[in-house]
């Protein structure tokens, strides 16, 4: 009994912090660009092909692909937000062509995968390979290293955009910008800059918590919509806008994954985060730490 | 209610165009018996009522729908059901599973229709895929029912009760969006605030574009099932609602034609493009061609041939 | 048949504001900005729930009821700024209205109402046009045409001659004048209290939310707790008394 409810709450902390990293890079770009971004779990996604391109077929290290993975993704989230995402002319066109990019992205993918133009490739299923390996014991539960080190890396990489965002003029521009587009404007910020830059980061936190997560998962194409749908449900659970409510979300979320994968039926895991975000989104729209909805 | 479809033109070239496309459908039926393009064409005929009931609802009130997949592949399932445990006949199955969509899409619409904007979209969007994990996880064998055989030989019967319905929903949603009707629909997607004040129930009306759109996405989610023998989660797929939102876009919003033309053009390439490299790429270009339609010419298609107009 | 409006407490915003308005009234309300006089209209509507107090009209209690059904008990209002649909004709915003009222006085089709309500405003050679097209006084002149394709009972207008030119007041005081004729009551906030005071019966003075006073427009400017309200404006309100 003991042995479960610990192995219950190491195992949901450690998630947890994963999912705080993700996730906080999709509400910081909703807060500072006042647009849910639809490509973000593509972006999830195609950084685990990168990865697998530069580790398993131009062989590089694992250290190299993974810092390599994430300059691409971080490459493709700059352009698709400078030249796809801020053509929208509403909130809604933005979120619109940004599922159409997503779209774009995973059949890109799918079709350099596998396909008659590139048929060689079809034998080998995507995958990221374990980097850390063996396990370590944490209050008596057995724990992945590569998710201890998942953990760490995250920590310091939230650490590091927290004071990006407190202590730099960059980041208190971006904090200005996602409180007052004109506002900030007027006194000189350039909020397109600001929402590059922190689509940069977003991209970068996406990558990170995809590297060490796809381990141990299956990849393919279509993941990025079950991590958009998280991100989502943590963002929105949490309150859009709150970072605090993100950390919260991320939390509660992964608790309620954890117990239903260790102690319910992992089929549900899916359903259970879904069927809680509809609920919220009708009991109290703006989450637990959120603004009132206008 | 009927005193709001009134006033409603006929001899515009929207409409000419919605006759002539049935009439092509119908006129691929006499004129051929290969079953390629017989198949073919009962996908465009398919996919194009997906795209015209996601026209009536979010082309015309604005509220865009992510979530076509629910009703069809709750049709589908409805008519599995019907089929296979009660011993109903195709038609009625059919009619059943349209009136059943309806019944599954209050839930839905009561959910999803108070909410605004983007929580709109991805409520909607999340409903069918939530649905699709539930039947994975409840039901033996995939979550899908088999045996669904009375009509899976019968492509004539398939195809003829696809162009019916799409006939049916083409005139329909037609009179709807150029009537009086389609004037307070566009008035919500204008300004629902504003439309409240004049005195429009805008959560009536709401709903009354959300059961039309499910009626029929349930109705042709009912003969996709009966054409496939087999009731299976992936009805509930992103691509059942993807798909039919890109091909409106391509078309043009709101426009009723706009879907129309959209499904003709993309689905025809997607299945007529076969050439060899191309093939594997279909989704992939039909993406891009929506993206880039989306970036340059947001009224799509047809709306850019109208762009004159008022 | 009275149309009684009665309303005690409030938000902070109105504290214990109460009038009454009886049919074919025509009642004023002047105040400096910020007395509440928005708000006094977007509870009556329904837009907003009063904390306190109750609105009656035509013998029902209607406080809190959601704006379109307010509408349908003959209960009309115009906004200060505008809200037109941009993207749709002229014709089309006062369609809406036309249609929404659903069994008309005289039976008529929606579409002539709205003809009608346009010819009253003098838009009626800019039906097709589309709505963004306009100026800023057509769209004014627009909103009334709404408000009067409702066929009201109660008709609230808010700052209705803000922003138009000479002959245009002419236009819509016209078009108001013949309403009342036909039975409509008014209550009108308005800045532009020379032009207010030719057509109506009643002026209520709004103050930081309450009612400082009431009774016929000479009694209410010569006031002097209005005129201290409203600091130089009472001096304005003297001099447009001689004109």
């Amino acid at each position: 009994m003991l042995t479960s409810i610990l192995s219950f709450l190491v195992l949901g902390t450690v998630l947890g912090v994963v999912y705080v990293l993700f996730s906080e890079g999709f509400s910081l770009l909703y807060g500072v660009a006042g647009v849910l971004n639809g490509a973000y779990g593509a972006l999830y996604m195609v950084v685990d092909y990168a990865v697998f391109l530069f580790f398993f077929y131009l062989k590089l290290g694992a250290v190299a692909s993974i810092l390599l993975s994430l300059a691409f993704v971080a490459a493709v989230a700059f352009l698709a937000q400078k030249y796809v995402a801020s053509r929208g002319r509403s909130p809604l066109e933005a979120l619109f062509i940004t599922l159409a990019f997503a779209f774009v992205l995973q059949y890109s993918v799918q079709f350099l995968q596998c396909s008659s133009a590139f048929p060689e490739s079809c034998q080998y299923p995507a995958f990221v390979p374990v980097f850390i390996t063996g396990s370590t014991s944490i209050l008596g539960v057995s724990v992945f290293n590569q998710y201890v080190i998942a953990d760490l890396v995250s920590v310091v990489v939230l650490v590091s955009v927290w004071l990006l965002l407190s202590r730099t003029r960059t980041g208190k521009g971006i904090r200005a910008v996602s409180q007052d587009h004109m506002a900030a404007s007027l006194v000189g910020i350039n909020p397109e800059r600001a929402i590059l830059i922190t689509s940069l980061l977003a991209a970068v936190m996406a990558g990170t918590s995809s590297v060490f997560l796809a381990s141990y998962q299956t990849v393919d194409p279509t993941i990025g919509w079950s991590v958009l749908t998280l991100a989502f449900a943590i963002v929105v659970i949490g309150g859009l806008g709150s970072l605090v409510g993100t950390v919260v979300a991320s939390f509660i979320l992964a608790f309620i994954r954890t117990y239903i994968l260790l102690f319910v039926n992992p089929l549900l895991a899916d359903f259970v985060s879904l069927a809680l975000l509809i609920v919220v989104l009708l009991i109290r729209p703006q989450g637990i730490f959120g603004r009132e909805v206008s | 209610m009927s005193h709001l479809i009134r006033g409603i033109k006929f001899r515009t070239s929207s409409f000419y165009v919605i006759i002539a496309s049935i009439a092509l459908l119908v006129a691929v039926e006499v004129l051929t018996t290969n079953p390629f393009v017989v198949g073919v064409f009962t996908l465009i005929a398919v996919y194009g009522v997906l795209a015209l009931s996601w026209d009536v609802l979010s082309g015309l009130t604005g509220y865009l729908n992510f979530g076509l997949a629910f009703p069809f592949g709750v049709g589908g399932y409805l008519a599995a059901l019907a089929s296979t445990r009660v011993g109903l006949g195709p038609a009625e199955s059919i009619l059943l599973a349209g009136a059943g969509a309806i019944g599954f899409g209050f839930i839905a619409g009561a959910t999803s229709l108070r909410l605004r904007g983007h929580f709109f979209i991805m409520v909607t969007l999340l409903i069918p895929l939530a649905t699709a994990d539930f039947l994975n996880y409840a039901l033996v064998q995939d979550g899908s029912i088999f045996g669904v055989n009375s009509l899976v030989n019968d492509t004539a019967y398939v195809y003829n009760a696809a162009v019916a319905i799409l006939a049916a929903s083409a005139v329909l949603f037609y009179m709807v969006a150029y009537s009086r009707l389609g004037l307070i629909f566009r008035s919500i997607r204008e300004n629902e605030v504003a439309a409240e004040a004049l005195g429009i129930n805008t959560a009536k009306y709401k709903m009354l574009a959300f059961s039309l759109s499910n009626f029929f996405a349930g109705m042709i989610g009912a003969v996709y099932v009966f054409s496939n023998g087999v009731a299976s989660p992936t009805d509930f797929g992103l691509l059942f609602s993807a798909l039919p939102v890109f091909m409106c876009a391509l078309g043009g919003m709101g426009t009723i034609v706009g879907p129309i033309i959209g499904t003709i053009l993309l689905e025809g390439s997607i299945d007529f493009l076969r050439i060899n490299y191309i093939q594997d790429a279909r989704l992939l270009i039909a993406s891009l061609l929506l993206l880039l339609v989306l970036l340059f010419f947001p009224k799509g298609i047809w709306g850019y041939i109208k762009r004159g107009e008022s | 048949m009275e149309n009684v409006m009665k309303r005690f407490g409030g938000i902070t915003a109105l504290n214990g504001v109460s009038f009454s308005v009886k049919q074919n009234e025509f009642v004023g309300i002047i105040g400096p900005n910020g007395a509440g006089k928005t708000t006094l209209f977007s509870t009556i509507v329904g837009a907003l729930k009063p904390d306190a107090g109750r609105i009656v009209f035509r013998g029902k209690d209607i406080t809190g009821m959601r704006p379109s059904a307010t509408v349908h008990l003959g209960l009309a209002r115009t906004f200060q700024i505008v809200r037109p649909f941009l993207n749709l004709t002229v014709l089309e915003n006062v369609l809406l209205s036309a249609i929404s009222r659903r069994v008309s006085r005289g039976g008529s089709r929606p579409e002539d109402r709205a003809h009608v309500a346009l010819k009253r405003v003098g838009l009626d050679a800019r039906e097709p046009v589309l709505a963004s097209k306009l100026t800023h006084g057509e769209l004014k002149r627009l909103g009334i045409a709404q408000a009067i394709a409702l066929e009201p009972v109660l008709l609230l207008l808010d700052e209705p001659f803000g922003g138009l030119s000479t002959e245009e007041i002419g236009i819509v005081s016209g078009a108001l004048v013949e309403l009342s004729r036909a039975g409509t009551s008014f209550v009108i906030i308005e800045h532009r209290v020379r032009e207010m005071m030719r057509i109506v019966n009643r002026v209520i003075a709004l103050d930081q939310g309450s009612v400082l006073t009431a009774g016929t427009p000479e009694e209410v400017v010569n006031d002097k707790r209005v005129i201290e309200a409203f600091l130089g404006g009472g001096a304005n309100f003297a001099r447009s008394k001689t004109n």
